[in-house]
């Protein structure tokens, strides 16, 4: 239970502070990195290896590069979205979160499955 | 391409929407953890690139335009907003699979404190590095025609 409400407050600070960071800059596709800054990944892994050492967060780094190729897909389809069929950014982000499962879940069965 | 700061949008932002951030944030670090524990290292990894900010950053963005113009130009103005930020989004990711790279590279063969510190360095690189890049590669493709000028011309 600690260690859940440790991450909670790591993690939400450093959400709060890039997306804070994100808000200032000028122009916005700039700003826009800090949509994709990695502070959940920044307190994950450094809770993740002050409890069970630095190995096993590579382990987690390793099924992030996959994370990240998915992130990739799912920015790229939600501008092509918002382009081609108009509507709502919101509903558009919402939509596409089902192709960041699907592709991560075929990066783990094609890639990181096999060891 | 200059880059400046824009104290603007702190005021613009009501403080619900940065208590959201960190609530959304938090729930999905304490997530990715209790993910890593049923299911191992491997499937919880992935979630450390999940998209938990990003949609809640276009609901705030969409909020803000809405508030700021009225009648039917809103949605148009926030769907453009919208797809800037994306642009924005897909080329930060270029720097997240960088930043993974670097942590799996130098995580348990450093300090950790240093291993993060170089993978957040190699993310801020990246990242900018392709803004530009693309940047750049808009600013040299082909000019829109002239108006009056049909395309297929």
């Amino acid at each position: 239970m600690i260690d859940a409400l440790l991450r909670f407050a790591f993690g939400g600070a450093l959400v709060a502070t890039f997306a804070l960071l994100g808000d200032l800059f000028e122009p916005k596709s700039f700003a826009g990195l800090f949509a994709a800054a990695p502070s959940i990944a920044v307190a994950t892994l450094a809770l993740t290896a002050r409890e069970k050492g630095g190995a096993y967060a590579a382990v987690e780094a390793r099924s992030m590069v996959v994370g990240g190729l998915a992130f990739l897909g799912y920015a790229t389809a939600v501008g092509l979205a918002l382009r081609r069929r108009g509507g709502r950014p919101l509903a558009a982000a919402a939509k596409c979160l089902a192709l960041w499962g699907g592709l991560s879940a075929a990066g783990w069965a094609l890639w990181l499955r096999a060891g | 391409m200059r880059l400046r700061f824009d104290f603007a949008p702190l005021q613009q932002t009501h403080w619900y929407g940065h208590v959201l951030r960190f609530v959304a944030g938090g729930l999905t670090t304490a997530a990715t953890g209790l993910v890593a524990k049923a299911f191992g290292p491997v499937v919880g990894g992935l979630f450390l690139a999940f998209p938990s900010i990003f949609p809640l950053g276009l609901g705030m963005l969409e909020r803000r335009h809405r508030e700021q113009v009225g009648g039917a130009a809103r949605g148009d103005r926030a769907r453009r907003a919208g797809i800037v930020e994306a642009a924005g989004a897909a080329v930060g990711s270029v720097g997240i699979i960088a930043f993974a790279l670097v942590a799996r590279a130098t995580l348990g063969r450093a300090a950790t404190a240093l291993a993060l510190g170089a993978a957040l360095a190699a993310w801020a690189l990246v990242a900018f590095a392709t803004w530009v890049i693309r940047k750049s590669a808009r600013r040299l493709g082909p000019s829109p025609p002239a108006r009056g000028v049909s395309a297929s011309r």
